[in-house]
């Protein structure tokens, strides 16, 4: 077991860019987020667009990465958008909250992937377990509930609960179940 | 008018060095390449471009990235939607005269494994389109799959590869690795 201080003077040492990034990052996240509830070693690598009129918690080390297209994270009047520590965020990901939105923590969201609990005129709460991986071009519709460790798969439409350690597959998504249990316990904790 | 065609010829001239520039980190570039908007190539690998090949990135920016050891080959005459980001850590080619739509997702690898430590990169399968196949807007071509020559792909369809079709990383890759 090395101590923090020990593992930041190897991350400054081994790799100077990295470090550089990871600061300049927290930095930028320090901004972006003025208005969230922030946790700590939040990074944003990227751009990200924050629309914070309701209530935004972005918890320890959640990360954004830089990409092509900006990430958007809209809360609107009244509205709570909850994100759990160590997520990680791809880039174009785009998550809106009407009533409530909430991610678990070590979340994995891929590029373009959609959340939004108002479509079509519904407006339900979305709740997102812990270690969900949601692939690139997910889409989730309002008032669904993911399971922990479950993965939905790329581009699929979630329009049903998806049950812990399952597999959603398609559209209107189907899950299959998987026994993903084993990847919960050597689930590395995201940086 | 004579001041007209300089400056037109001045603006070809600026057009010129900003696709010169846009693709400076591709390892081959054919004649008479096409650039609009943004195109951002990037990783360590290597990237081949075909003669008049069109990347039209006005709408969104294309995204090429060859990850170390991994080549991306487009052909002759292919044309890139605004949007589409092709990744590749083994190979990824892309036959002549294809086109592919808006906010295409091709990668030849799936980046987190399905079970066991989620941060470990798992093996590519190489995604080969044949010439003349169409892609529509929001396509994801995902490990494995062959598309075959003169498909039309609907938009928002998801092309698979078969199971269990893993390649090793390339030498190259595997060093990266280490």
């Amino acid at each position: 077991m090395i101590s923090r201080a020990q593992h930041l003077q190897a991350l400054i040492f081994d790799d100077p860019v990295e470090a550089a990034e990871r600061a300049l990052g927290w930095v930028r996240a320090r901004l972006l987020f003025r208005e969230c509830q922030l946790g700590r070693r939040v990074t944003a690598l990227g751009t990200v667009r924050v629309v914070a009129k309701g209530r935004i918690t972005l918890d320890d080390s959640v990360s954004f990465a830089g990409g092509m297209i900006p990430t958007e994270l809209i809360c609107h009047r009244g509205g709570l958008l909850q994100i759990g520590a160590g997520s990680v965020f791809n880039y174009g990901a785009s998550i809106e909250a009407h009533e409530v939105v909430r991610l678990g923590q070590r979340c994995m969201v891929a590029s373009m992937v959609r959340v939004a609990d108002r479509a079509q005129g519904t407006t339900a709460p979305i709740v997102v377990g812990d270690d969900v991986w949601l692939a690139h071009g997910a889409i989730l519709e309002p008032g669904v509930t993911i399971g922990d460790r479950s993965v939905i798969s790329a581009g699929s439409v979630v329009t049903q609960n998806v049950p812990p350690d399952s597999l959603a597959v398609g559209n209107p998504a189907r899950c299959l179940t998987l026994s993903l249990a084993a990847s919960a316990a050597s689930h590395r904790m995201a940086r | 008018m004579n001041l007209f065609f300089e400056s037109l010829a001045l603006l070809d001239r600026a057009r010129h060095l900003r696709t010169r520039f846009l693709l400076r980190r591709a390892a081959e570039v054919g004649h008479d390449v096409w650039v609009g908007g943004l195109v951002w190539i990037h990783g360590g690998g290597s990237v081949f471009l075909g003669d008049r090949v069109m990347l039209d990135g006005r709408g969104a920016p294309i995204e090429l990235h060859a990850l170390p050891g991994g080549e991306i080959h487009i052909g002759d005459d292919v044309t890139l939607e605004g949007g589409t980001s092709i990744e590749a850590r083994h190979s990824v080619t892309i036959g002549e005269r294809c086109r592919v739509g808006g906010f295409c997702k091709i990668i030849d690898n799936h980046f987190h494994p399905l079970r066991g430590e989620r941060h470990r990169l798992p093996g590519s399968v190489p995604i080969v389109i044949d010439p003349e196949v169409e892609l529509g807007r929001h396509v994801l071509v995902l490990p494995g799959a062959h598309v075959r020559q003169g498909s039309v792909v609907r938009p928002s369809s998801v092309l698979r590869g078969p199971p269990l079709s893993v390649v090793r990383p390339k030498e190259s890759s595997a060093k990266a690795m280490e």
